[in-house]
């Protein structure tokens, strides 16, 4: 069977169709492989990113996720998902026992880190707030 | 209102006027000889993945690391089914049905189109594993798109009739192809008017780029090649060459059309890629390897058509 041009064009616009309705619904997921049109289409002006802290020293602060050179690719991809689904579910619901978290092993509490990602990557300069307060700089 | 119309009615022809040149228009034997040795590299460029999913040095996930991670399977819809059996051993199949499908439509791609068909489901299944465990990455999905649209290649290329169906496919690759990234351009510009209209920093302010690779950088703590240099010189410069990169996005599609101008944009795509990876330190070389299949080759940019 040979395809006709029309068919091709038909079968683009439904994978384009299909492709799009998780970008309108603003779902979290694809449903067919979709490419990042969104990635850098914008600018970030600054960030704001859950993790877990893993300890008290506010000189020298250990993340769950941030500079964990431990992390498997899978295991980071994970944790950021877990942390973020955990941080969301705080907001929705902020109970105090949900600021403390374990995953895997690890535990610590909720926190979130803020900053212009310009400052962080040459000075290393962030805010670690609990999602309830501000407790330190880094 | 008709003017309107009547312009656009005219580009419309214009534009299928140049398809009918590049697929009818002469020389169909040397252009459906050149597709037919891309199509190849591509089975080729596939088995080549397929291998390093199971090495341990490549940008794809370690297969141990995916064997480890049963408890942190999300499963998108495609593997939904394995969590109905035998974890292990259903991503130890989905990855040797990956390589070992891939290694037969290297050989015997012309065959039968169920060749094709499995070659595209195996990858399938193995991008969807993959991308099963809280993100999905980006940088497979036009080989993957590629691969689907390559089970639509006619049975039989003999005839005259069979090689313009081969070329037609082949030619709607490449319009697939380019309409993402003019689809990504659009968002790229919508994105600048967004962010102006906000009175947020933009892509035309000279900190831009450096906020982009900053990004990139606290999240990898790997610092790309060229990101030292642009974080610690702000510069109208780096907003230029943003936007240029965003323009030569945009305006990709219009080249699917312009058969001699295919070399032109698969090197400027190529450019845009590697200066990324050059800055933002994003690795897109599978997505390098298929422009270069595409556009540095094309089949089209010959005497008959130029």
């Amino acid at each position: 069977m040979k395809i006709k041009s029309r068919q091709l064009l038909l079968i683009t616009a439904i994978y384009f169709s299909i492709s799009f309705i998780p970008v309108l619904a603003r779902w979290k997921v694809e449903i067919f492989p979709f490419f990042s049109f969104k990635l850098f289409s914008k600018i970030p002006q600054s960030f704001d990113h859950a993790d877990v802290l893993l300890n008290n020293d506010m000189e020298n602060p250990e993340f769950l996720i941030h500079g964990n050179t431990d992390l498997t690719r899978i295991q980071a991809r994970f944790y950021a998902a877990k942390v973020r689904e955990h941080v969301e579910n705080y907001y929705t619901n902020p109970a105090p026992d949900l600021l403390k978290i374990e995953i895997d092993g690890y535990s610590g509490r909720l926190v979130v880190l803020k900053g212009d990602y310009i400052l962080a990557a040459t000075d290393g300069r962030f805010l670690i707030k609990s999602p309830d307060k501000q407790i330190g700089y880094d | 209102m008709v003017m309107i119309k009547r312009n656009i009615n005219r580009a419309l022809t214009q534009l299928k006027d140049q398809f009918h040149l590049m697929i009818y228009g002469g020389q169909t034997d040397e252009k459906y000889k050149t597709a037919k040795v891309l199509v190849q590299i591509f089975y080729f460029i596939q088995l080549a993945v397929a291998y390093q999913a199971f090495t341990f040095n490549s940008q794809l996930p370690d297969w141990t690391d995916i064997l480890r991670a049963e408890e942190m399977f999300m499963p998108l819809w495609p593997v939904q089914w394995v969590k109905l059996v035998n974890y292990s051993i259903a991503c130890k199949g989905i990855l040797l049905s990956f390589l070992i499908a891939s290694f037969i439509s290297t050989l015997f791609w012309t065959r039968h189109t169920i060749i094709r068909a499995i070659s595209f489901l195996s990858f399938f299944f193995y991008l969807a594993l993959i991308s099963s465990f809280g993100k999905i990455d980006h940088y497979l999905h036009l080989m993957l798109v590629m691969s689907f649209f390559l089970v639509l290649l006619p049975k039989s290329n003999k005839s005259v009739e069979g090689k313009t169906a081969f070329l037609k496919v082949f030619w709607f690759v490449q319009l697939f192809a380019l309409t993402t990234y003019s689809i990504s351009g659009l968002f790229k510009f919508y994105g600048i008017a967004d962010q102006l209209i906000r009175g947020q920093i933009s892509a035309i302010d000279p900190t831009a780029f450096g906020q982009n690779i900053a990004k990139s950088l606290f999240h990898t703590g790997k610092p790309p090649f060229l990101s030292e240099m642009i974080l610690h010189n702000p510069s109208y410069f780096f907003s230029i060459i943003l936007v240029a990169g965003y323009l030569i996005e945009l305006a990709a599609i219009f080249f699917a059309f312009l058969p001699r101008w295919h070399r032109l944009i698969g090197s400027l795509l190529i450019l845009l890629h590697i200066g990324i990876g050059l800055t933002v330190g994003a690795d897109f070389l599978y997505q390098i390897l298929v422009v270069g299949i595409l556009f540095l080759y094309s089949p089209f940019e010959n005497k008959a058509t130029v």
